[in-house]
């Protein structure tokens, strides 16, 4: 594998007015995951396997799947997250207390390949994975403004 | 490339450098008829790229609004 391949990544930062203790419980406890992300038998231990589960539908059975890479309580976890034809890409959040006692969020989602493929994956999600709100895809980037940013990187 | 240089509002050289790049990227084909040149995007080039990053950067932008609703709602 001498081939290089040119992978893409993103990051989205979130400055919210809650300590790291508390969204640190958000981002790891099933119970809690279950109500902002997806029901997850996600555990705090690292090189674990588990998934992540979003409604089914007949080009997706909603499994994503991840493996612990790194957990640094209160200030970083990143595990590895593939489904549905997405393969080899990694979620990471850090989070940074701030001054005035809330936290920054980061969120990078790296690991993208040209060429990739689309699969039912895409099909599937616009399907299974309701916007809250009923907002429109549209509507969800018109917010993204500055604090989104595509990194292009060479990885060998 | 005569139809792109209206709508790309630079000159025919400029126009003949990016397409030379995007064609070496494998992000379009070129196809001769004569004097012509039909130029395409190679949807297995660009498309999935972008698309999934577009998903992607969607979903993580309307999950984190909902975990800020959670943490309104949460205990210390």
């Amino acid at each position: 594998m001498n081939a290089k391949t040119e992978t893409q990544s993103f990051s989205i930062e979130w400055d919210l007015p809650h300590a790291p203790k508390k969204v640190w419980r958000a981002l790891t406890e099933p119970a809690l995951l279950a109500k902002w992300l997806m029901s997850t038998d996600m555990q705090l231990a690292l090189g674990t396997s588990f998934t992540f589960q979003a409604p089914s539908s007949p080009q997706w059975d909603g499994k994503v799947n991840c493996t612990m890479q790194e957990i640094e309580p209160q200030k970083r976890l990143r595990y590895s997250w593939a489904g549905g034809g997405l393969e080899g890409t990694v979620v990471t959040w850090t989070l940074t207390a701030t001054s005035t006692g809330g936290t920054l969020l980061r969120l990078e989602h790296a690991g993208f390949k040209a060429g990739q493929k689309e699969a039912r994956f895409f099909e599937g999600a616009k399907q299974g994975w309701q916007f809250m709100g009923g907002k429109r895809l549209i509507d969800v980037l018109s917010e993204m403004t500055v604090l989104s940013e595509i990194q292009s990187e060479e990885s060998a | 490339m005569r139809d792109l240089i209206p709508s790309a509002g630079i000159s025919q050289p400029a126009v003949s450098q990016h397409l030379a790049v995007l064609r070496e990227a494998g992000l379009v084909s070129e196809r001769r008829e004569g004097r012509l040149v039909y130029y395409r995007v190679r949807p297995k080039g660009m498309r999935p790229l972008v698309d999934w990053i577009t998903h992607y950067q969607a979903f993580w932008m309307d999950k984190v609004e909902g975990l800020q609703a959670l943490l309104e709602e949460m205990d210390e």
